[in-house]
């Protein structure tokens, strides 16, 4: 069974319609990238599917549970990794993990361990005990990532999780998203960077709150007759009134 | 120029779409000139009052009616026993107690010397030294009375009560609302919109912008000085028309004192933004700082020379203290500028002291 | 319930990790108590008072002399006229100025009858009224001297009526007992209520809120996980104020402690179910601050602080039915000051236990985790 599936997924603030009835399915173990540019919707909907947000209208279910009714069972199964990282800042990074591990109800001998673990992969032997908040931003950014895995979710929400981080960073980070997706854990994240979308395994690009197209990279160049990513989204984007 | 102006107005905008902070601007002086109006007051009336009549004579009872029809008070009960005292004291029930020793009224009319308890709860105390007086004057003049004839070698008091003959108590608060609201306004909320701004890191890419440092702190400032001028407005409004203040003086010295307490309470704000990157110890500077002291020590609520020596010279660095003495002196007094020339150069002298204290502060802080 | 102590230890590694807002939180609460309590005094004295003698005799000396010696008077000038006198009035150099007319001595001996005049500077009503009435009483018992200098025996009759007072509470009729008690509740419910707030304003502002939101963590083991660290840090802040009480002002403890304290306590699950209220509103710290700040006016103001809540007109007396602070501060300064016991305070403890589980009921059920 898909592990996330929207149907006619829709949120209106009164007048204005931020997500206008997007349909989709993710499967197990996939990375879904959400593109589009500032303003098209994609925040709206990441937090609709994290149980942050109630949806006016339409359907949709994560891990099996449904985003209305279940909003506590899906938080259980769901990891999230925002713009602003949500780190503590005057914790230090294994108070942080800690507190995270704690919080999703596992026990203290796994929380040690998940620790341990994290300090060894991302190489942070010296700095375990410095506060967050001295951390370079790549750190912090891979150290969010890997807290938001913490509790071994089956579904990891990351909105524009690259945001302000130079190429090669974003590099390393993307190889953490890879590893992560070969697990297992389904990777759904938004994006407003073209040159990511040939990294994920299926996109979708979102204009004025539409989904205008949603197949594999290479689908959409091929569909559009462009040789990248952004040939594909600039096509979209121009027959259309942006709010750029 | 022009940029400056557009700058201005963006800040306008900011400040204008955060309807809740602005209704709650303007309602903290509606609430406060509505309580200090109507609700505060000093006057003494229908205080509770025990009686233990142990005499039970005419004159017991004529006494107790008197204390009872002046207005003052109010019966709450009469006690059988002295041992019933100390607990509707301590229930906190009556304000004040009238205790009657058995064989008053005998003892009196044979010219034996008698007494009258008059036992007062204290803790409130000059709510309990006016109702002592109160009740010891009515029993003093029924006893004048009683006796008969009137006295020789009588100095009378002639009293006149100067700037307010009808000692309205309502309106000698309006100069110290406005002063705490002006502060409220001017210098607390300039200071977190600074520190905000800091914090968030956009100070720093307006600092790379084409405008200035000067401007775009007066960019950030001038919002506020338009919006204390106004509630400033508002509340003298408020004192002369609902709560009858006199307005004995001139408009426009007024108001160019108003502004001028706006100028200096401006300047704080920015000092205060200048010396910390933190919107919530910005905060706590402003509101502990300033405002508390001023509330308190400025003279608008507690009279200044009843305190302590250290705390009266104390009470001359704050600011509100000056100009609460020129808004009463304007609007009561009906005095003019050259009355209060002392006032306003010190006011001038510390709006100059806090601009240059936070000119040097921004100048080493880009550098 | 694990969930919550992961909360708490957070919370409280925080703050102690913040030492410059660790230190406000603490210690100005505290200065703002010792200074307070030094100013808060509703005593009428150290009046300047002006004297235009315009006899210069025997009585009007002894007058003068009379003023001099009290301390609720502080004779600072002698006016030539009654000109200078009006000036020195608008000048707000005296509090009131005093006309000895001439021929004062004479005329009691040649008309059995002299006055005096008396200028007040009334525009604090109540202080004048008090002034009045403190200068009128010593003109009256020079009245009362010369009279039984004069008359001897003709007075006795009149003596034989004494009238005692005590003073119950505060025999020393010191204004600090009276304020003391309040302020120091004030203070905790203006830093309780205020830093629970801006402490979950700002968490929303960056971010970890939101992602707090995102886990399983419910309603209620978030709430519980903001009060009581606060709640913790509020009696800590209380016991300090009491010491401070205690050892500087001498501010008594009549009553029980223990009673006390459990006042201190329910008062502050209540001031930071309040807090959670206004964080709930609000969304940046400007308007969390200004949302405190607007209350907690209203509820000093109304509580008795200041003046006493039985003259307050009808609608003021309905509004401060639910007023915490009036509560509390009828509790504690009957505690501290009176001895009263359980017995005596049962109704103040059941308002106050009533408003702090429906504030804080409903501070957990406005609590959106999803918007």
């Amino acid at each position: 069974m898909s592990t996330v599936i929207a149907n006619n997924l829709t949120k209106k603030f009164g007048p204005f319609t931020a997500t206008d009835s997007i349909t989709f399915q993710v499967e197990r173990g996939e990375i879904f990238g959400f593109l589009g540019a500032n303003g098209a919707g994609k925040t709206t909907a990441i937090r609709m599917l994290c149980g942050l947000l109630r949806p006016s209208s339409g359907e949709a279910q994560v891990a099996g549970y449904d985003v209305y009714r279940q909003a506590d069972k899906i938080k259980e199964r769901i990891g999230y990794m925002s713009q602003k990282f949500s780190l503590y800042e005057d914790l230090s990074i294994r108070e942080n993990i800690k507190f995270y591990g704690g919080i999703y109800g596992l026990s203290r001998p796994v929380i040690k361990e998940k620790t341990q673990h994290i300090i060894e992969e991302l190489q942070l032997e010296n700095v375990v005990d410095k506060l967050v908040g001295s951390l370079p931003l790549g750190w912090k950014q891979r150290l969010a990532f890997s807290v938001a895995l913490v509790h071994d979710p089956e579904v990891v929400f990351l909105d524009e999780p690259t945001g302000g981080v130079d190429p090669l960073t974003r590099r390393q980070f993307w190889e953490m998203i890879y590893a992560a997706a070969a697990r297992g854990t389904t990777i759904f994240i938004t994006t407003h960077y073209m040159d990511e979308a040939e990294y994920c395994n299926r996109v979708s690009i979102m204009v004025d709150g539409k989904i205008q197209a949603l197949d594999t990279p290479t689908g959409l160049k091929k569909s559009f007759g462009v040789d990248s990513m952004d040939g594909v989204f600039q096509i979209l984007a121009r027959g259309t009134s942006t709010k750029g | 120029m022009n940029r400056f102006f557009v700058f201005v107005r963006k800040e306008f905008y900011h400040i204008l779409r955060d309807r809740r902070t602005l209704l709650i601007l303007f309602g903290i002086p509606l609430a406060q000139v509505l309580l200090f109006g109507f609700a505060l007051t000093n006057e003494i009336k229908d205080a509770r009052i025990a009686i233990l009549d142990q005499d039970k004579s005419v004159y017991s009872k004529e006494i107790g009616n008197r204390l009872l029809s002046s207005g003052y008070f109010k019966l709450a009960g009469y006690l059988q026993s002295p041992k019933q005292l100390e607990a509707i004291f301590r229930k906190g029930q009556i304000k004040l107690a009238l205790v009657f020793p058995p064989g008053f009224s005998d003892d009196w009319q044979h010219g034996k010397k008698t007494q009258i308890q008059i036992l007062a709860d204290a803790s409130e105390q000059n709510t309990a030294i006016a109702l002592n007086g109160y009740a010891s004057a009515i029993i003093q003049d029924f006893a004048a009375n009683a006796t008969g004839g009137s006295r020789p070698m009588s100095i009378e008091i002639a009293s006149r009560m100067v700037f307010n003959p009808n000692l309205k108590g309502a309106f000698v608060f309006v100069p110290g609302v406005m002063a705490m609201v002006l502060l409220l306004v001017s210098a607390m909320m300039t200071s977190i919109t600074l520190a905000r701004e800091k914090e968030t890191g956009t100070m720093e890419v307006l600092f790379v912008s084409p405008l200035n440092q000067i401007q775009i702190i007066l960019g950030k400032v001038i919002p506020y000085l338009v919006l204390s001028f106004i509630n400033g407005c508002v509340i003298l409004l408020l004192g002369v028309f609902v709560l009858g203040m006199p307005m004995a003086g001139n408009l426009i010295l007024l108001l160019a004192e108003t502004l001028l307490f706006i100028f200096l309470s401006l300047s704080i704000g920015i000092f205060i933004s200048s010396i910390t990157n933190s919107q919530v110890v910005a905060m706590f500077m402003s509101l502990m700082i300033l405002l508390m002291p001023t509330i308190f020590l400025s003279g608008f609520i507690f009279p200044i020379e009843s305190m302590p020596v250290f705390l009266q010279y104390f009470s001359n660095i704050i600011p509100a203290k000056y100009f609460i003495n020129i808004v009463k002196g304007i609007m009561i007094k009906g005095i003019g500028l050259s009355y209060l020339i002392r006032e306003t150069l010190i006011l001038l002298g510390m709006a100059a002291l806090f601009i240059l204290l936070s000119l040097r502060n921004l100048k080493t802080r880009v550098s | 319930m694990n969930r919550i102590a992961f909360l708490i230890e957070k919370e409280f590694k925080q703050i102690f990790r913040n030492t410059i807002l660790l230190r406000i939180m603490i210690m100005m609460p505290i200065m703002q108590l010792i200074l307070l309590s030094y100013a808060a005094n509703f005593e009428v004295k150290n009046l300047k008072m002006a004297i235009i003698d315009q006899d210069r005799s025997t009585y009007s000396q002894r007058l003068i002399s009379k003023f001099a010696h009290i301390h609720n008077f502080q004779l600072v000038a002698y006016p030539a006229s009654y000109k200078m006198g009006e000036e020195s009035l608008l000048k707000n150099q005296v509090d009131l100025v005093m006309v000895i007319p001439p021929h004062f001595e004479s005329n009691l001996y040649r008309d059995q009858k002299s006055a005096v005049q008396l200028m007040v500077n009334a525009i604090d009503g109540s202080k004048a009224g008090i002034a009045n009435s403190y200068a009128s009483a010593i003109i009256n018992d020079l009245n009362s001297e010369i009279l039984v200098e004069n008359y001897p025996l003709a007075t006795q009759n009149n003596n034989t009526l004494e009238i005692t007072n005590q003073y119950w509470y505060n025999p020393r009729l010191e204004y600090r007992t009276f304020m003391v008690p309040g302020i120091l509740f004030e203070l905790l419910i203006l830093v309780g209520g205020l830093i629970s707030a801006l402490n979950i304003v700002r968490e929303k502002e960056i971010g970890t809120q939101e992602q707090l939101n995102v886990t399983p963590i419910k309603k209620y083991q978030f709430v519980l996980g903001k009060l009581i660290p606060f709640v913790v840090i509020g009696m800590v802040q209380f016991t300090m104020g009491l010491l401070v009480a205690h050892f500087i002002f001498r501010i008594p403890q009549e009553g029980s402690l223990a009673l006390l304290y459990a006042f201190a306590f329910i008062f502050l699950i209540l001031s930071t179910g309040i807090g959670l209220l206004i964080s709930n509103v609000s969304s940046t710290l400007q308007q969390a601050m200004f949302a405190a700040f607007f209350m907690l006016v209203l509820f000093i103001l109304l509580s008795g602080l200041f003046s006493s809540t039985e003259n307050m007109p009808k609608w003021a007396q309905y509004l401060n039915v639910i007023n915490p602070l009036k509560y509390i501060i009828e509790a504690g300064r009957n505690i501290m000051l009176k001895g009263s016991n359980w017995y005596d305070l049962q109704s103040q403890f059941l308002a106050l236990a009533l408003m702090a589980v429906g504030i804080n009921a409903l501070a957990m059920l406005q609590y959106r985790k999803t918007s």
